[in-house]
This record gives structure tokens, sequence and C-alpha cells, in this order.
């Protein structure tokens, strides 16, 4: 990825987690390896396309999606739909690359998809992931595909 | 003076969170609809008195633009005020929504302050009021 999406990349996870679930992430060093203590890891990712392509993707344990959606939907968590918990993390993944393409292209020129989610035993393996932030003990961890430039036609 | 809201918005999580936001916000909402894509509320329009529509770009079936198209020829229901919220950014889309009827447009994310500041300009205080008092029991 680009050196200089890193910070758009940052200020976009910040203010959609800060805005949205008044969570503070703080901003740390990509561990070199990355070890889920608390569960299984949620994934989701949304892919963009336009001049440029490629794909936004956030890595989360359950603790840690859990705690997420609790705080977005700001309900009692027993009282959460398996639904609400899934459309929750989907749509602050879909503000965090929002808020990332604006950032980084502001005229409009890419758009995004409809971001989706998985569930997976271990983590994906894209290697260090571009950004990681502490979210009250978790770690958070963001990829960006590096973009690729389309054929012409 | 109580507003009856429709909320037009795939996710099923944004459409709660919304909701409580416009509570944050001060909003006095007799009675909230809510509908998946564009379709969906148009069947609710065509039973229900709506104050004030709350929609998002981005949706199945159909799209925030397309709804826009379809209240703009029906002469009662394109005097409802439609505010957009949505993650879309892409100035030329804004315009044609605001170009089609929208009053205002919201960014996600968004804070309480910013619905409250819309609502008074679109609406007037009347629907907008006791803000403080709201964030002060907020249970969001």
């Amino acid at each position: 990825m680009r050196e200089e999406w890193i910070r758009p990349l940052k200020d976009a996870t910040s203010e959609v987690l800060e805005t949205m679930c008044f969570l503070c992430p703080v901003p740390m060093e990509p561990p070199d390896v990355f070890s889920v203590d608390d569960g299984d890891l949620v994934s989701t990712e949304v892919h963009f396309q336009g001049h440029r392509g490629g794909t936004l993707r956030i890595e989360f344990s359950k603790g840690l999606a859990a705690l997420i959606a609790d705080s977005f939907l700001g309900g009692n968590p027993s009282e959460m739909t398996d639904e609400q918990y899934r459309d929750g993390l989907l749509e602050i993944t879909n503000m965090i690359g929002g808020n990332f393409l604006q950032r980084v292209d502001p005229e409009g020129r890419l758009v995004l998809s409809l971001p989706s989610l998985c569930l997976s035993s271990h983590a994906l393996g894209m290697g260090k992931p571009q950004l990681a932030m502490d979210v009250e003990g978790h770690i958070l961890r963001v990829f960006v595909e590096e973009p690729r430039e389309e054929a012409p036609s | 003076m109580e507003a009856r809201v429709l909320i037009v918005e795939d996710s099923s999580a944004m459409r709660l969170v919304l909701k409580k936001v416009l509570k944050m916000a001060g909003m006095e909402i007799g009675r909230c609809f809510e509908a998946a894509h564009g379709r969906e509320a148009l069947e609710i329009l065509d039973k229900e008195g709506i104050d004030v529509i709350f929609t998002d770009i981005h949706m199945p079936v159909m799209d925030g633009l397309a709804f826009l198209e379809e209240l703009n020829r029906d002469e009662l229901l394109k005097r409802i005020p439609v505010i957009l919220v949505t993650t879309e950014g892409r100035p030329e889309i804004i315009r044609k929504a605001l170009a089609l009827g929208a009053a205002a447009h919201i960014r996600k994310p968004f804070q309480p302050e910013t619905i409250r500041r819309i609502l008074e300009k679109t609406l007037g205080k009347e629907y907008a009021r006791g803000m403080d008092q709201a964030l002060e029991g907020r249970d969001f």
C-alpha cells in the first residue's frame, strides 16, 4: 500500500470508532506475530474500484467484534440479534471504507462495493497489517491490498 | 411537535442507530417506520403519512436515487423533506440527489450535533428541541 495512505487509513478508522462507537483506538506498531487470545477471528472486507482497484480488510478477535458491535448499537448485548450484530460490523466497515476513500480520493473516482463478513479460526494471512490499533486491550488489524492499475481497454 | 419518520436503509444496525441518534439529537418522534430499500419505502408511503424521510443511497432493489425519482413523480410525496444519510461522498452523486429533491446530506459517520443542525435547518426548531435534555439522559 502507498505510504501516504497509512495516515488517512488511521484517521478514517479512528474517526468512525470514536464517533459511532465512543471508542478511542490507539495506533500501535503492527505486531509481527498475531495471536488471537480471546477466540476466533472475525474479518470484514470491502472492495473499491474505479481507476484503481483494491480491498480494505479488517480483522477483529470475536471479543473486539462484540465490543465494537455493542458500542455501535448501544443496546443490551443480550437483546442484539445475529443480524444486527453482523450488520453493525458491516456498517462500521462500510463507514471506514467510505471515510478512507474520501480522504485519498476526494474527486470520488473510486467506488465502494457492499461489505462482506467472514468468520475464521485463524488469521487470514495477508502478512503484516498496514495499521494496527489497540482498542481497549484488543488488537484491531486493518489491511489495504495494494491497488493495481487496471489494464487499458 | 412529534414527527412521523421513515428511515430507508438496508442495514438493520444503522436503522437502529439512526433512530437512537435522532432521539439523542432531540427529535420528538411520534412514530418511526423502517424500510430496507426504496420499494419498501414507497409501499409504506402509500399507506402512512410521513413528515420526514431519512434515506441511504446504496441499497438493493431500489436505491436512494431511484427512490427520489419516484417521489418526484408524485405531487404529494415530493413535498416530504428527504435527508440523505450515507457514506457516499462522490460530488456528482450528491449533486444528483440534491437535484432530485433531497433537502440535505449527512455523511456517515455523524455526530448527533450534526443531525440536530440539519434537522433545524430542514424542518424547523419545533421538530428538534430538547437536545441538552436528550444528551443528559442518553442511553446510547
